[in-house]
């Protein structure tokens, strides 16, 4: 009975800690503020270059 | 007695694993790590507002502004009058620290367009903007590179922080008639005047 106690006293501490983690490794994760496109613009229609 | 805490943990280990399994917020221990998680990313109101007009007086531009975001391929989107220009709005503002992008038309199918002489601009020229709080912005242009379409540095254009920039882009180069696209693109960078 001592041991099964124990185990999910375990279980319980083990959770709490992920469960930290988790929120840790948000709060050290950069907000992504600015957005990075594909590709340059196309800002040509070709009347110089002909 | 003894019994009676076995059930008693096993009860509240389950429920908390429960809780946390579905809605891991609600927890109370992570309540406050949670709104200081939520505190961090929330994006402050810029100091700068959104930019108006584009003016530089080398080679007689004075072009309106318009916002624009990300085309269908996932590129940049370009201005829908050939005679303004686009401010890239998911990226910086012209004055906050970072790259603010603007792009305009070296041409259209038939005539040139709003960015045509753009690559007479040579460092130490001026550049203004003026934003819609009526508030107006100094760069100095303080270098200008050419890149094929394809090997464009878009993260060094467009992600830059530090100090704040503004780069001008538009097409350059030779006209692919198949592709309808620019060999290259021109890109003007400048840095504010304190």
């Amino acid at each position: 009975m001592k041991s099964i106690l124990l185990t999910f006293i375990a279980l319980f501490v083990l959770l709490l800690a992920v469960s930290q983690a988790r929120v840790f490794g948000q709060t050290n994760t950069p907000a992504p503020t600015q957005s990075v496109p594909s590709g340059a613009p196309a800002t040509g229609g070709g009347s110089l270059s002909r | 007695m003894k019994q009676f805490i076995i059930k008693l943990s096993l009860t509240i280990a389950l429920v908390l694993a429960a809780v946390w399994l579905f809605e891991p917020d609600s927890l109370s221990f992570q309540k406050t790590t949670g709104r200081q998680t939520k505190a961090a990313v929330i994006k402050k109101e810029p100091e700068t507002g959104l930019p108006v007009r584009l003016i530089i007086p080398k080679i007689n531009l004075d072009a309106a502004v318009e916002q624009v975001g990300l085309d269908s391929q996932g590129r940049m989107d370009v201005p829908k009058d050939p005679w303004n220009v686009a401010w890239y709005d998911k990226g910086f503002r012209p004055g906050e620290n970072g790259s603010a992008v603007i792009a305009g038309h070296l041409d259209t199918a038939t005539s040139a367009a709003v960015f045509y002489q753009l690559d007479g601009l040579v460092p130490g020229d001026d550049i203004y903007v003026n934003d819609d709080r009526g508030k107006q912005y100094h760069f100095v242009v303080s270098n200008k590179e050419s890149y094929p379409f394809d090997r464009f540095p878009l993260e060094a254009v467009f992600a830059s922080e530090g100090r704040a920039q503004l780069n001008l882009v538009t097409c350059q180069g030779v006209f692919d008639l198949s592709a309808q696209n620019y060999s290259n693109r021109l890109v003007i960078y400048s840095e504010m005047e304190e």
